[in-house]
C-alpha cells in the first residue's frame, strides 16, 4: 500500500463524515487575554472586567466589494472596515451652543505581551487597536440654561458592543446612557461575483468611508433607530419536536425527519432547532430533519415549527442513520410531539432569552451573554430582520429560510448604535462631555496591506453641533510606525497633535506595529 | 436551494444546475481541488471538470450527500491533475499531504499489494467514528478537505506546532488502527 491508495480510500468516506467536518465548531481553546496596563482603568470604567479577545477576522466581511482598493484623498477601503469614530450630535434644539472637540488615540495597546495558557504554554500577543478619547467642551453663549439631548453615534456590531461600547462622561462623572440602535448599515450581494446583481446572498458590509458619508447624509437613518420596533404580536401555531429515542444503531448521526403538508400561499413556516429540510412548495410538502440524536458530548435541543396562518391536519416522523434523508437508510427514532398556541413575540423572545442565559454559548460564543446591549433592543433588531429580510418580510432575501437561528445574525450585522442622554449647559458656562472607548483597527486580511490597520475620524458627518474647534492628537506612538495619514501625523518628526479643518470632513491614517 | 431541487435539475437536464451548484458548492469545491493543487488555475479547471462529471453522473446518481458526492469528484480530478503536474515536476499541497499519510503506512506490508479501497475506507470510517468529534473532524478536514494546519490550529484557537503534534497522534492512531485491521502483513 502506499500513501495515494490511503488519500483515495479517504475520498471514500461516508458522506456524513464529510458533513459532520462541514458543520462541526471545534471546542475552541481560548485566547482571549487579560490585560493590565493602560486599558485597565478604561476597561474598569466601561464595566467589561478588561478581557479582551484576539483579532478574529468576520467571515462575513470578508471580500466584500471593493475591499482593499486605494481610496485616494478619502483613504482606503478595507476588507474590514469598523468605520469611522463619528462626533458627538444633538436630537434637541443645540442653537447657541458651541463644541470644541479633541480626539486622542492611543496605540499602547499594541505592545507586545506574553500571556499563558490554561497548560502553562506561554505565547506573545497584542493588540490591533486604540483608546480613543473623543472629548468635547461645550458652550452655552446664551442667557438662558439648555438642556440637551445629546447622541453618541458608534459604529459597531452588537456582539462589539460588551468590550467597545463608548464610556460617556459629563464633566468626568461617568452618565447613563439610553442606547438606541440603527438597522443594519450594509446590503447585501450575490455569491458569484457580480454575475447575479439581483441575487441577496452575501452580507456586502461598508467598506469604507464613503459608504458611512452616503450612509448619514439625509439623518433618515439617525431617525429611524428612534421609530417604533416592528410588532411581532402575530398569532402561530407551535409544534415542539423533543425527547428522542433512538433505536440502537450504529449510524454516526441518526436523525429525524417530521414532514406535513401545508399550502405555502398561506402559511409561513418558521423552525428553530431543526438542522435542515426541504420545501417541496409545488407539491405543498415541508419535511424538516434534526441530527446528532446520539451526540454523547451535548443532547440534542428540542425543534420546533413555528406556522404563521394555516394550522397542518397531520405530520410524519422518520428516523434516517445520516442527515440525507433517503431512502434505504430508515432507523427507528420516536419523539414526543407537543402542539401550542402563542404569538411570535412571545416565541422570539423565549429564544433570545434562551440564548442570552448561555444556553447557546457553545454555539454562539459568550460575547452576547455579557453584552452591554438590552434586550429589548436586541428583540427589536431580531424583529427587524425577521420582517425586513426574512420570511415575514414582503421581499424575503435569498439569504434568509425562516429558521429562527437566523435572527441572531442581526447581531453580528455592523450598524451605528446611539447612545443617548441629557446634558444641562448653564448660560454662559461650558459642559465638558467625553466619550471614550476601545477601537478595533480596519484591515484586509490578505494582501500586502494586511498588516496595516486604519483609523478614520469624521468631524461634521450627521452632527447638528456647531464646532468652532476640532483637534486630533496621538499617544503610546512608540509601539507603531504611522504610515499614510490625512491628519498629517508625523510621530517620528514629534508631531503628534493636529488641529483639524472642520470644512474637511473625514480624516484617516494607517499605522503598522512596530517592529 | 435545496440539494434535492438542485439534483432534481439534473435530471430535468436544466443547465441552471451547474449554476446553482456552483452557487452552492463552488467555493467548497475550490477549496477542496486548491489544498491539493496549490495552482488556482489548475484548481479552477478541476472545478469545471467537476461540474461537467456531475453532469454525466446525474442522472442516473442521485447522491444522499452533495457535498460529498461533489468533494469526491473534485477530489478524484484533482489527484489525476496532480499525478499529472507530478511528473511534470510541479509539486502541490498534495505532496505534503501524502508525505504526512506515508507516516500511517504498517511498516511491512509489500508497496505492491493491493489493497482494498472499500475495505481500508471501512476501516477508517470506524477508527473515526471511535474517536471524539474534535478528532475526529481535524481528521477529515486535514485529510479529505485538505485545510492546511495554520486554518486549522486558529479554528481550535491553538498554535500551529501545537496542531501539527495532535495530527501526527491522530496518524499514529490511525496507523494502529490499521495495522489491527489486518492491512500490516
Amino acid at each position: 500500500m502506499k500513501a495515494i491508495d490511503l488519500f483515495n480510500s479517504i475520498t471514500a468516506l461516508p458522506a456524513e463524515l464529510v458533513e459532520e467536518a462541514e458543520t462541526h465548531r471545534f471546542q475552541k481553546k481560548t485566547l482571549w487575554v487579560r490585560y493590565a496596563a493602560a486599558a485597565a482603568a478604561l476597561a474598569l470604567v466601561i464595566g467589561v472586567g478588561g478581557i479582551l479577545s484576539g483579532r478574529v477576522p468576520s467571515p462575513m466581511a470578508g471580500a466584500g466589494s471593493g475591499g482593499g482598493d486605494a481610496g485616494g484623498e478619502n483613504g482606503y477601503s478595507y476588507m474590514h472596515y469598523v468605520g469611522p469614530v463619528l462626533p458627538l450630535t444633538a436630537a434637541s434644539d443645540a442653537a447657541g451652543v458651541t463644541a470644541e472637540r479633541r480626539v486622542n488615540y492611543d496605540f499602547s495597546p499594541y505592545k507586545t505581551r506574553t500571556e499563558s495558557l490554561d497548560d502553562g504554554d506561554t505565547y506573545e500577543t497584542w493588540r490591533s487597536e486604540a483608546i480613543v478619547t473623543d472629548d468635547y467642551t461645550l458652550t452655552n453663549t446664551t442667557g438662558e440654561d439648555k438642556t440637551l439631548t445629546l447622541l453618541y453615534p458608534a459604529a459597531l456590531t452588537v456582539n462589539e458592543a460588551a468590550e467597545q461600547l463608548p464610556v460617556i462622561a459629563v464633566n468626568g462623572a461617568e452618565r447613563e446612557v439610553t442606547l438606541f440602535a440603527g438597522s443594519y448599515s450594509g446590503g447585501f450581494r450575490d455569491a458569484s461575483g457580480g454575475k447575479n446583481p439581483n441575487e441577496r446572498l452575501n452580507l456586502d458590509q461598508i467598506s469604507d468611508w464613503e459608504g458611512y458619508a452616503s450612509l448619514l447624509s439625509d439623518g433618515s437613518y439617525q431617525a429611524a433607530a428612534f421609530a417604533p420596533a416592528p410588532d411581532l404580536n402575530i398569532p402561530v401555531t407551535v409544534y415542539r419536536v423533543d425527547d428522542y429515542l433512538v433505536a440502537p444503531t450504529d449510524a454516526v448521526n441518526p436523525s429525524l425527519q417530521i414532514s406535513f403538508h401545508i399550502d405555502y400561499d398561506r402559511t409561513t413556516v418558521m423552525t428553530y432547532g431543526s438542522n435542515g429540510g426541504s420545501d417541496d412548495r409545488e407539491g405543498g410538502v415541508c419535511s424538516r430533519i434534526v441530527g446528532g440524536l446520539a451526540n454523547e458530548y451535548r443532547p440534542p435541543e428540542p425543534m420546533y415549527f413555528v406556522l404563521y396562518g394555516d394550522d397542518i391536519d397531520d405530520y410524519a416522523l422518520q428516523g434516517y442513520a445520516n442527515m440525507g434523508g433517503d431512502s434505504g437508510t430508515e432507523i427507528d427514532v420516536t419523539a414526543t410531539v407537543t402542539r401550542y398556541e402563542t404569538t411570535l413575540d412571545v416565541f422570539l423572545r423565549q429564544i433570545i432569552d434562551g440564548m442570552l442565559d448561555g444556553r447557546y454559548e457553545w454555539q454562539y460564543g459568550a460575547d452576547l451573554t455579557a453584552s452591554e446591549v438590552p434586550r429589548e433592543l436586541l428583540y427589536r433588531l431580531a424583529a427587524e430582520l425577521l420582517t425586513q429580510y426574512s420570511v415575514l418580510s414582503d421581499d424575503p432575501y435569498e439569504r434568509y429560510f425562516g429558521m429562527l437561528e437566523e435572527v441572531f445574525e442581526a447581531y453580528s450585522m455592523r450598524r451605528i448604535l446611539y447612545l443617548s442622554f441629557d446634558v444641562t449647559v448653564p448660560a454662559g458656562a461650558s459642559v465638558r462631555v467625553t466619550a471614550t472607548m476601545r477601537r478595533d483597527g480596519s484591515y484586509d486580511f490578505i494582501g500586502k496591506r494586511k498588516n496595516v490597520d486604519g483609523y478614520d475620524l469624521a468631524t461634521r458627518l450627521g452632527s447638528t453641533l456647531f464646532f468652532t474647534e476640532q483637534a486630533a492628537s496621538v499617544s503610546h506612538t512608540e509601539e507603531i510606525t504611522m504610515g499614510e495619514n490625512s491628519f498629517g501625523f508625523d510621530p517620528d518628526g514629534g508631531v503628534t497633535e493636529v488641529t483639524l479643518d472642520t470644512a474637511v470632513e473625514h480624516y484617516w491614517m494607517q499605522v503598522t506595529k512596530r517592529g | 436551494m435545496e440539494d434535492h431541487a438542485i439534483v432534481d435539475l439534473y435530471f430535468a437536464r436544466s443547465e441552471d444546475a451547474i449554476g446553482e451548484t456552483d452557487r452552492k458548492y463552488g467555493a467548497f469545491c475550490r477549496r477542496v481541488a486548491l489544498n491539493i493543487l496549490s495552482v488556482h488555475e489548475d484548481a479552477e479547471e478541476c472545478v469545471n471538470d467537476t461540474w461537467n462529471a456531475a453532469w454525466n453522473a446525474m442522472p442516473p446518481e442521485r447522491p444522499g450527500s452533495l457535498r460529498a458526492f461533489l468533494g469526491g469528484i473534485t477530489r478524484n480530478l484533482s489527484v489525476a491533475r496532480w499525478r499529472s503536474a507530478h511528473a511534470q515536476k510541479r509539486f502541490g499541497g498534495m505532496d505534503i499531504l501524502l508525505s504526512e499519510l506515508d507516516e500511517c503506512l504498517p511498516s511491512r506490508e509489500s508497496t505492491e499489494e493491493v489493497v482494498d479501497r472499500e475495505q481500508l475506507a471501512e476501516t477508517i470510517a470506524a477508527w473515526l467514528r471511535s474517536l471524539a468529534p474534535d478528532k475526529r473532524v481535524l481528521f477529515v478536514r486535514r485529510y479529505w478537505y485538505g485545510d492546511s494546519l495554520k486554518t486549522l490550529a486558529k479554528e481550535c484557537g491553538i498554535g500551529e506546532n501545537r496542531m501539527a503534534q495532535r495530527m501526527r497522534a491522530l496518524r499514529a492512531g490511525l496507523k494502529a488502527a490499521l495495522e489491527e485491521g489486518g492491512f500490516s502483513v
